[in-house]
């Protein structure tokens, strides 16, 4: 690609979700839903890269004479001025360890069944803002996508530029989220994070329990995690 | 077509609105008692670069609006109290009643469904055959002028014609258009 401006075009941005969220418009078997458009020059994609030094005595006290990279994430933020507000009632209740659970409490693990999750928009309209237990992991130790995985699958287009971004496991931080209500149309404020989510890798031997639980050696592997890529969901 | 002076002729004013409005059908607003004027604001961008100085290495087109400035003399008072009804949020049942504040122009709706207080404005050009269509316009108040007293009353109107649509992203067919090909106005008058 040979050096421009950069100009992506109209940014919409559509979120995916694990598979106990059933599909909220008629775009087929897929959940991909339509979050919306935002406000002139608020979508901000801010890449967090850690390092950590290496210090050799032989390099004095404040050069290191190594640097490891320490894995990374994103901090992503967005006004929205055009939107959905039954999906921001998703990711929203997503971030927080997902609805779901409080609709199968008795559930071991996340197993999915045909009808279990949520209902249609009146099941989540009644439990928008009932929270799952403290401690809730989002991943729920299930790969993204998955019934019980609640990570968003966030896709940023790119219709002029053609060069889209995919955010695979992102979850809203809590602040600044700003809901404003009145008269007049309501930005709606967003701030993202994502993390490279990794499935744990399953080591020879061991087996995937029907109930959804893992058993054997396992191991959370960072190398070729995902943090972000250019394949839009389907 | 060739060089000539531009005449458009008796530029007849028409309306047409929401289809439970008065003036559901194209209906005549009247004549002008001077020239009219259409005023294209075309808005665009500078795309600045250091390397460049001062002056912008590309500029972008960001859409654009019209205002259209029209002095009525010889018109249809109840189609203007309808245009003026519509211009202050539309829906309300008499003249003078205003919608609530923040009702949307457009209604989220399509043009001339119940909700979209949007006026087709056309302006017809009998001589030149060169007339105007404005899909979605709307009194701006000011100027918004009615003399009251013994003469003719000649009020003075101004219209704002913005690029109303139900999706910003454009999509069709689940490609993102955005305003590719959006008609702000044609050359078509409605029927």
């Amino acid at each position: 690609m040979a050096r421009d401006f950069r100009i992506d075009g109209e940014v919409l941005i559509k979120a995916k979700f694990g598979s106990h969220i059933p599909p909220q418009a008629t775009l087929g078997p897929s959940n991909l839903s339509d979050l919306g458009l935002a406000e002139k020059n608020t979508v901000k994609i801010r890449p967090l890269f850690y390092h950590r030094e290496v210090q050799v005595d032989d390099f004095g006290p404040h050069v290191p004479a190594e640097v490891l990279a320490m894995i990374a994430a994103l901090d992503i933020s967005m006004t929205l001025v055009h939107y959905d507000p039954d999906i921001v009632d998703i990711i929203e209740a997503e971030s927080l360890g997902g609805m779901w659970q409080l609709l199968q409490p008795a559930v071991s693990g996340h197993a999915s069944a045909a009808g279990v999750g949520y209902g249609v928009n009146a099941d989540i309209a009644g439990l928008a803002g009932t929270l799952a237990p403290a401690g809730t992991p989002l991943g729920g130790g299930v790969p993204l996508l998955a019934s019980g995985n609640h990570y968003i699958s966030l896709n940023l287009y790119s219709p002029v530029l053609q060069f889209p971004l995919h955010v695979p496991s992102v979850y809203l931080t809590g602040q600044p989220i700003e809901i404003p209500m009145g008269v007049e149309y309501n930005p709606l404020v967003m701030r993202f994070r994502a993390i490279p989510y990794r499935f744990p890798l399953a080591l020879s031997g061991n087996q995937f329990v029907a109930s959804g639980q893992l058993t054997g050696s396992l191991e959370v592997s960072s190398s070729g995690a995902v943090l972000w890529d250019h394949n839009l969901d389907v | 077509m060739a060089r000539d002076f531009s005449i458009p002729g008796e530029s007849l004013v028409f309306v047409k609105g929401r289809s439970d409005s008065s003036i559901a059908a194209l209906t005549q607003l009247g004549l002008s008692d001077g020239p009219i004027h259409v005023r294209p604001q075309f808005n665009h961008k500078d795309i600045n670069v250091d390397a460049w100085g001062d002056a912008p290495a590309d500029v972008q087109w960001m859409l654009g609006t019209l205002t259209i400035d029209l002095t009525l003399i010889h018109f249809d008072y109840a189609a203007l109290e309808t245009c003026s009804a519509l211009a202050m949020g539309g829906g309300q049942p008499a003249f003078g009643q205003m919608a609530r504040a923040g009702t949307r122009m457009g209604g989220g709706v399509a043009r001339f469904a119940p909700g979209n207080n949007y006026v087709s404005l056309n302006i017809a050009s009998p001589i030149a055959n060169k007339p105007w269509r404005f899909f979605y316009a709307y009194m701006t108040g000011p100027p918004l002028d009615f003399p009251l007293g013994t003469e003719k009353s000649i009020v003075t109107t101004s219209w704002r014609v913005v690029p109303y649509t139900t999706d910003p992203a454009g999509l069709v067919g689940g490609v993102i258009l955005g305003a590719t090909n959006y008609t702000l106005f044609d050359r078509v008058l409605d029927t």
